[in-house]
């Protein structure tokens, strides 16, 4: 570039110079070989173009005129290698000293349309050309003169004193013709350097040195890496929280359905979801609340039906469509009821009674339920339960013999309740019959209820009531025919055969005194 | 009738003889010259002079007017050779101004710029003998030049490089060459001729020609080009 920017001044100054030479009244005051007015012409152009020296040198190359000796009429040429050249091709430029100083001198004829004279325009080559080029390139300059017997090899620099020094030194140990780049250290500082040689004559090189600081020429691009590296981290910054965002829009409410989905399945059906967006998902959640919705209303008729009603015949009515009509299906059932219970109830608030019949409903009604049996109703202080209806067990009869027995060991935890309430303890009665009998809903079709009727409750009450009868010690009488149904083994009683009634034949009736021990199961079985 | 006949013949052919003989003396003999540069071309518009050893009676010759023209911004022509005491005029055929001049040594003149037409100013008397470089101040690729010879016996080469000067008087005379590229030493080159009367003579010169300069034409741009006429 600075070899670009010094050729294109030497165009510029021979350009200048070659508009000098066609100067008609330049030629007209050479014509007139009067030496003051040749030196005053001069003077005036070279004023004109800011140049620091004229010549004017004869075509037999003796200086006629020249404006750094005006006095001198003919002298010898200082610069005959640049007018060599210039004869050779019409023109030269040539850096010069003259006189201690460095020249770029131009050397162009004067044309009468033949060249009549040579002109010479002289610019100093100095440490203000440099500082002016150096805005330009914003580097460095100096110019040495590789002369080695010079004794002030630096003609020109914008370096300081003690830097160009340095420069002098370093570039004496290198070889210039083959260095052209290298690195100067000073005063700390590492300076990129790079050398060019400039057209001369004279014989010895002059070399042009550009220099930039390391640091100046990587500035710009620390101030970039650093700018990027702010601009990285934001960016990342910005995506990671861009992307943090993102995700927990889909994620936060995918993570809501899920927490709803495992109420909803652990059976908190009154959770709603809240995601409130108008795509898919809130869609999803839309369809969710209204399930969970729909579910909280289906949960509330299963509960209050399963209160209402037996929890297996609710479960069975909400199966399939509640319609009237019945089968025949065998069926156990368990009458059991208070003794006396008028008695008891009698000079009692009747808050107290019902809190007491409640708690005495409670810890059978498990026992039935734990058994599978289905409490069919609670009449008064009597309970009604089947086994095998709607949902038949092959061990029906057993888990009514089981659930009777275990009704009676509960009742003395029951009692020492009632005790504790201030109230005599109770007694109760068990009759359990086995018998085909019709099962289903029956009512009106506003209003039905899921029972057993036939013979068989009947005759499952009225052993219940024969439970009275002191005679035959017991609690529990149970029918022949459930006994035969059952498969494990008990111990009871015959009590002959009782008429029941609204039946024509007897029945053979037994009291179940309990579970038979296990050592002696074949010796219970006799007893059967 | 033979005798008569013979009286008839033999005054005819003396007087053809001396017809003959007081014409080649009159006109004189030829100078062919033949001017090539070292490469053998032949070199145009090469001046051939030829200066009688001792200039007698005859030789002086009243010379004629010359004309050198200016058209489409160029000098027509480009070599003039003239003698001394010549008067050349310097019409304008352009339709612009011309501004003639000339800092040689042999005639300094100039013609400050005038309008195109002849011109009684025009006219330029060359009184000294040399090498007068013509230029245009204001067209500085303009060119011609004036050989000032010191003699009436000149011509100038053709495409072929050949000239004639003619009706040269038996005698001495030094024969030279003289071109604007001509390098000096070719300059100073002169063939010394005896001329005898009907006998033509035949020169050769080799000229080494050097770069000539000019100044590049500007280009034409609207007016300015053309004849005047």
């Amino acid at each position: 570039m600075f070899s670009e920017l010094m050729s294109r001044r030497a165009w510029q100054l021979a350009q200048m110079t070659r508009l000098l030479s066609t100067d008609f009244a330049f030629k007209n005051a050479v014509a007139t070989s009067d030496h003051e007015t040749i030196i005053s012409v001069l003077e005036n152009l070279k004023t004109r173009i800011n140049a620091h020296m004229v010549m004017l040198i004869s075509l037999d190359r003796t200086v006629l005129a020249n404006t750094m000796h005006p006095e001198i009429l003919e002298d010898t040429l200082q610069v005959p290698e640049a007018l060599t050249e210039a004869e050779k091709h019409g023109e030269s430029s040539a850096i010069v000293t003259i006189g201690g100083k460095t020249y770029q001198i131009i050397i162009v004829p004067l044309l009468a349309p033949d060249p009549i004279a040579w002109v010479c325009t002289g610019f100093v080559i100095d440490d203000g050309l440099l500082f002016e080029l150096k805005k330009l390139i914003l580097a460095h300059i100096s110019i040495i003169n590789m002369n080695r017997t010079e004794r002030r090899p630096l003609i020109a620099s914008t370096l300081p004193k003690q830097a160009s020094d340095a420069l002098i030194k370093a570039i004496s140990e290198v070889d210039i013709e083959k260095v052209k780049a290298m690195e100067v250290n000073y005063g700390g500082e590492k300076y990129v350097t790079a050398t060019t040689t400039l057209q001369t004559a004279g014989g010895y090189p002059i070399v042009t040195v550009l220099q930039r600081s390391l640091n100046d020429v990587l500035r710009p691009f620390y101030r970039l890496r650093r700018v990027l590296y702010v601009f990285f981290v934001l960016t990342l910054l910005c995506s990671i929280l861009a992307s943090l965002r993102i995700a927990r829009t889909v994620t936060r409410p995918v993570s809501t359905l899920v927490e709803g989905v495992r109420e909803i399945a652990k059976g908190i059906y009154s959770h709603r979801v809240e995601i409130r967006y108008r795509d898919e998902i809130g869609e999803l959640a839309e369809a969710f609340n209204m399930m969970s919705i729909g579910l909280e209303e289906k949960e509330l008729v299963s509960a209050l039906l399963g209160k209402v009603i037996s929890a297996p015949i609710a479960h069975e009515l909400l199966k399939k469509d509640v319609e009237l009509g019945g089968e025949e299906r065998e069926v156990t059932i368990l009458f059991s009821d208070i003794r006396n219970f008028t008695t008891i109830s009698e000079n009692r608030p009747p808050k107290q009674i019902l809190t007491m019949l409640n708690m005495y409903m409670t810890g059978m009604s498990a026992i039935i339920e734990k058994y599978g049996g289905v409490i069919d109703k609670y009449i008064g202080d009597a309970i009604m339960a089947l086994y095998g209806a709607p949902i038949a067990n092959p061990d029906d009869a057993d888990r009514a013999l089981n659930s009777a027995i275990e009704m009676m060991e509960a009742l003395g935890g029951v009692n020492r309740e009632i005790e504790q309430m201030g109230l005599a303890p109770i007694d109760i009665g068990i009759g359990i019959n086995t018998d085909i009998v019709l099962a289903g809903n029956i009512g009106s079709k506003s209003r039905l209820n899921y029972t057993v009727i036939g013979d068989g409750v009947n005759v499952a009450s009225r052993l219940e009531t024969l439970t009275k009868n002191e005679g035959f010690k017991t609690k529990i009488i149970v029918s022949s025919t459930t006994l035969s149904k059952s498969r494990g083994d008990y111990l009871t009683r015959s009590l002959g055969s009782v008429a029941v009634k609204g039946k024509s034949e007897k029945i053979t009736i037994y009291a179940l005194d309990g579970l038979a021990p296990k050592k002696h199961k074949r010796s219970d079985e006799d007893t059967h | 009738m033979k005798k008569n006949g013979c009286f008839v013949i033999f005054p005819a052919m003396t007087i053809c003889f001396i017809v003959f003989a007081l014409v080649s003396y009159c006109y004189g003999s030829n100078l062919k010259a033949l001017v090539v540069d070292d490469e053998g071309k032949p070199v145009e518009y090469a001046v051939i002079t030829a200066t009688p050893a001792s200039v007698t009676e005859k030789d002086v010759k009243k010379p004629s007017d010359v004309i050198i023209d200016q058209i489409d911004k160029e000098f027509i022509a480009y070599i003039t050779p003239v003698q001394v005491g010549t008067t050349v005029t310097f019409p304008n055929n352009d339709k612009i101004r011309h501004h003639v001049y000339s800092f040689s040594s042999a005639k300094k003149f100039e013609i400050p710029l005038y309008p195109p037409g002849v011109d009684a100013n025009n006219k330029v008397l060359f009184d000294k003998p040399g090498v007068v470089v013509v230029g245009c101040n204001i067209h500085d690729w303009m060119k011609a030049y004036i050989y000032v010879v010191d003699t009436p016996y000149f011509a100038s080469s053709d495409s072929q490089g050949k000239s004639i000067v003619s009706n040269l008087p038996a005698g001495q005379y030094d024969v030279a060459v003289w071109y604007p590229a001509m390098e000096p030493k070719s300059q100073g080159q002169i063939m010394k001729i005896s001329v005898v009367s009907g006998n033509d003579n035949d020169v050769k010169f080799t000229v080494h020609l050097t770069q000539q300069w000019r100044s590049r034409r500007a280009p034409v741009l609207g007016g300015g080009g053309g004849l005047y006429r």
